[in-house]
């Protein structure tokens, strides 16, 4: 008995030392990133590393706010294909669901493979013919086109989801409805949509988590400066062979993350289904 | 859903197509549109630059070329293998221990399961900065902490090394990947039933042999599709070495998908690179049709 104790002891602090070690990996990079940029210019390029900033300075968020770049066309800009991206793919995606939750049940199954097969494709693979197409429908450099792209990203997890969602709710208030004189139609917009909202919600937050880490479509489909999204102008000011703006890129970086990261804590279960979701199923 | 409720839906069939219509046309203007069209160019002489020379029907010309004119196509499907097959383990085996470890902990299993995925989060290219600047040359945290402990002797330039360029994309990989192969296999830890861990702990099994002889058989499945989808998805990883790298030096960290990206747009021979991208589509979609069909057999 004292022998296994002491054991079960042992195995226990193996499990917190290996818990430590890959926090510290996990973690590290991204402490390291705040603490780049509230650093003093100065301290940055410092011999041993200075690991926790002081004095802690906030100049290298005001460059990259008011100077190095236009930030708040470029983050208008991306709000404007994350949302843009979000809104069609609950409206096209809840139409999808409901209909296959409840009308076209036994094709559904196949739909939604084929939905989530086509995720597969990955952007990159898609953006050659996606250029030339959207040059074609003069689409090329209109948020309209990039949103539409980035929608393929999107859209089929978002159907996913939410028929998870619709499948929970019970059918009788819908039947009711429609033997009290609505259509099929207001049955679904005034009894299931108003029902489903929460997942909706979610699926909304979801697809726009995903358009917000677009890179590759924004860059490739986007060509003038007035329209380009906030990931590809970082890029574009700090990445160079003589980069030296560490603080203002770390400043930068945390900005564009704050609120996909604040999304995720409220969103966490959501996001592990929409992963699991895409993976398991398609 | 009851019977008299199915039957009452069931009325409406066409309804039910009406609604989904939208997102099918999308649906069908992202992926088989685009995938015809690529096709399509895979036949043409397409090349934006000297758009003389274009042809509507250049028969198999594009990918006679890929395979007799391209000297670096054998090196990029080395590099590409390479990469995958590093990540895929690495990204797999870190994923497999922070899923094995949310399985042990209970208190701190929400918040554990916060950090972890927190890498999995933060936007692509926010990681891509911050790994650049934690790998670079001269004040480099990786750099410095390599060189503490004798691991390097010198600070060593990263990206412009053809021999060690492939490192740092391969580290920001796993440490992104770790996430999404923990929560795939987590799931599947789930779905074990509790009863057979007891009759293992009945039978004198220790925590060793219950991984060995319950945890793995019964995982097969969900680890077989996941490292043919973390295959997938890192063949096209795109973002981080794009913007490291752009393929270089030379062609020593252009995978497949920053090979078609630079045949089409540094080169702008759209043909070309639609014939690799048909080749490759054809790939996905045998390896998706083995995926569906081990998925399928689990259910």
């Amino acid at each position: 008995m004292v022998i296994s104790t002491s054991r079960e002891h042992l195995n226990s602090l193996l499990l917190v030392a290996l818990i430590v070690a890959l926090l510290v990996f996990i973690l590290f990079p991204l402490f390291w990133m705040v603490s780049t940029s509230f650093k003093e210019q100065q301290f940055l390029s410092a011999l041993p590393p200075q690991w926790i900033p002081d004095p802690i300075t906030l100049k290298h968020y005001d460059n990259a706010i008011f100077y190095e770049m236009d930030f708040f066309v470029l983050l208008t800009n991306s709000f404007i294909v994350a949302i843009g991206t979000s809104l069609l793919a609950i409206v096209c995606g809840s139409l999808a669901a409901y209909s296959f939750s409840r009308y076209l049940i036994l094709g559904s199954e196949y739909l939604l493979v084929f939905m989530l097969a086509g995720q597969m494709f990955p952007a990159v693979m898609m953006v050659v013919p996606f250029f030339v197409i959207l040059r074609d429908f003069h689409l090329l450099d209109t948020y309209l086109g990039l949103i539409i792209a980035t929608t393929s990203q999107a859209l089929p997890f978002a159907t996913y989801l939410l028929k998870g969602f619709f499948d929970s709710l019970p059918t009788d208030l819908e039947e009711a409805a429609m033997i009290d004189g609505c259509n099929r139609l207001q049955a679904f917009y005034k009894i299931a949509l108003p029902l489903a909202l929460p997942g909706i919600i979610s699926t909304a937050l979801m697809s726009f988590i995903v358009a917000w880490d677009d890179y590759v479509l924004a860059l490739t489909l986007i060509t003038s400066d007035a329209r380009r999204t906030l990931p590809v102008a970082m890029v574009g000011s700090f990445v160079g062979e003589f980069a030296v703006k560490w603080g203002e890129m770390m400043a930068v970086s945390i900005l564009m993350s704050l609120p996909v990261v604040v999304l995720f804590v409220f969103l966490q279960k959501y996001l592990i289904q929409g992963i699991t979701a895409g993976a398991i199923k398609g | 859903m009851n019977a008299r409720a199915k039957a009452f839906f069931a009325r409406g069939p066409v309804f039910g197509l009406l609604l989904c219509s939208p997102a099918l046309l999308i649906m069908a203007f992202v992926l088989i549109y685009p995938l015809l069209r690529s096709i399509s160019l895979s036949f043409q002489r397409m090349n934006l630059v000297y758009p003389a020379l274009n042809d509507p029907f250049v028969g198999l010309e594009n990918y006679i070329r890929l395979f007799t004119l391209e000297p670096y196509f054998g090196q990029v499907l080395g590099t590409t293998a390479l990469f995958v097959i590093v990540t895929v383990l690495c990204g797999f085996t870190l994923g497999f221990t922070l899923a094995l470890i949310l399985q042990r902990v209970r208190r701190t299993r929400v918040i554990l399961q916060t950090l972890f995925l927190l890498p999995y989060v933060v936007p692509s290219v926010a990681l891509t900065l911050l790994w650049m600047w934690m790998f670079n040359p001269s004040f480099g945290v990786v750099n410095y902490v390599l060189k503490e402990l004798h691991v390097i002797e010198q600070f060593k330039r990263w990206f412009v090394d053809p021999n060690l360029a492939l490192v740092p994309l391969m580290a920001i990989t796993v440490w992104k990947g770790g996430a999404f192969n923990m929560i795939i296999l987590y799931a599947g830890l789930q779905n074990i039933p509790i009863e057979l861990y007891e009759a293992a702990s009945i039978d004198g099994g220790s925590a060793l042999q219950k991984f060995r002889y319950v945890t793995l058989p019964q995982m097969r499945h969900v680890i077989t599709v996941l490292l043919l989808l973390s295959a997938m998805y890192l063949m096209q990883f795109f973002t981080p070495i794009w913007i490291l790298t752009r393929g270089g030096p030379g062609f020593s960290t252009t995978t497949l998908s920053i090979y078609i990206y630079r045949m089409a747009f540094e080169r702008y021979d759209f043909g070309l690179a639609s014939a690799l991208g048909t080749l490759w589509f054809l790939f996905l979609a045998i390896v998706t049709f083995v995926i569906l069909r081990l998925s399928r057999r689990r259910d």
